[in-house]
């Protein structure tokens, strides 16, 4: 799971929840793997992610080094600050571990790189 | 992710490490060649419907969306009901940035998962839930994606109905078009603009 798909899941498929996000990560395995660089996807696409949430799980699983708090207003050019986000929305993969709901704490495997988020009949609203 | 230097591991990697240079301008029949190479469910469960399209369809579908109408290069892509991967797989090869594959079978994301290692593809995250919890909760998902592609059951398993829920939940995550295969047009691609 990469922290880009950690960026848009929520909890509030779950009975009761109203925002469940972000889910809390925690790994136990991760890998860093190649994808390739395309900055015009990473401008456009990181309008629509909350950066709290992705600096937060970088932070997590121990990529959060060099993550400015506040993003700033134009990347255009910021080759460096491009890249290291490319890294850790694309490249960075949790393999093994959990995600958790914010609010009920039900917890959610990651096993081979996949969470998996089926509800128990009871659970589903 | 998809490389083509000399020492590409091409002992456990499926031939289309040529793909990189001339992405662009893949071919269908290309396109439908390295398709083939995609390993089918094992066991298919009727009761989920685990047809897959084949890889003439598979690639016929996604080279127009790729050539007529643009929509996978560069583009983050939403396949629903993922199975093993043809669609998912088709549209990395194809430049898109990346795709969430979501299915509600853990075996069929099993062969999927191996599919996306064997071809050495990187851009491609799996989800495991059912594409039913997420047609009435407009979570984060709802609008995160350019594009939807997908071949969902159609419903005739004792389960009338779950292709509607399939197209609903598919124009909730597009934020531009849902491609979709249905009963009485697989032979064709049904574009839906928002
Ligand atoms: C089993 S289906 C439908 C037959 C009949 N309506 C039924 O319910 O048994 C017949 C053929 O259509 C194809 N098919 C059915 N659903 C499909 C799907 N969602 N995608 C691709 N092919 C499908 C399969 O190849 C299958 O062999
Ligand atoms: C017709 S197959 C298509 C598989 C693959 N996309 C392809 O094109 O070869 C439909 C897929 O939807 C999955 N599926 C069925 N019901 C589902 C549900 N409620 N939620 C998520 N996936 C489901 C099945 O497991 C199966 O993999």
């Amino acid at each position: 799971m990469k922290l880009l798909t950690h960026n848009i899941l929520t909890s509030n498929i779950i009975k009761g929840v109203t925002r469940g996000f972000p889910l809390k990560i925690k790994s136990s395995r991760l890998e860093v793997k190649e994808v390739d660089f395309n900055p015009d996807f990473i401008l456009r696409i990181l309008p629509k992610l909350d950066w709290s949430a992705l600096r937060q799980a970088a932070t997590e699983v121990g990529y959060g080094n060099g993550l400015p708090e506040e993003l700033p207003s134009s990347l255009e050019g910021d080759d460096s600050l491009q890249k290291t986000i490319h890294n850790i929305l694309l490249q960075v993969e949790i393999v093994e571990g959990e995600l958790e709901c914010p609010e009920t704490g039900r917890k959610f495997p990651i096993q081979n790189g996949i969470p998996n988020m089926l509800l128990n009949e009871d659970e589903v609203s | 992710m998809i490389t083509a230097n000399d020492d590409y591991p091409k002992s456990y990697t499926k031939s289309f490490a040529d793909i990189n240079m001339s992405r662009r301008s893949v071919s269908r029949k290309k396109l439908e060649s390295y398709l083939q190479e995609v390993d089918v469910f094992d066991n298919p469960k009727m009761q989920l419907e685990q047809y897959p399209t084949t890889p003439h369809l598979a690639a016929s579908m996604l080279h127009t969306i790729h050539t007529h109408f643009n929509d996978l290069e560069g583009k983050c892509v939403a396949d629903l009901g993922v199975g093993s991967g043809v669609l998912s797989l088709g549209c990395s090869m194809l430049g898109c940035s990346y795709v969430l594959g979501v299915d509600i079978d853990p075996e069929a994301l099993a062969i999927c998962a191996n599919n996306i290692s064997e071809f050495d593809i990187t851009n491609i995250d799996l989800l495991h839930c059912d594409i039913r919890s997420l047609v009435n909760h407009p979570g984060r998902l709802h609008g995160a994606f350019d594009v939807v592609v997908m071949n969902p059951p159609f419903g005739t398993k004792n389960n009338q109905g779950i292709d509607m829920l399939f197209l609903q939940a598919g124009l909730a995550l597009a934020r531009t078009s849902v491609y979709s295969l249905h009963k009485t047009s697989t032979r064709e691609v049904g574009n839906m603009m928002q």
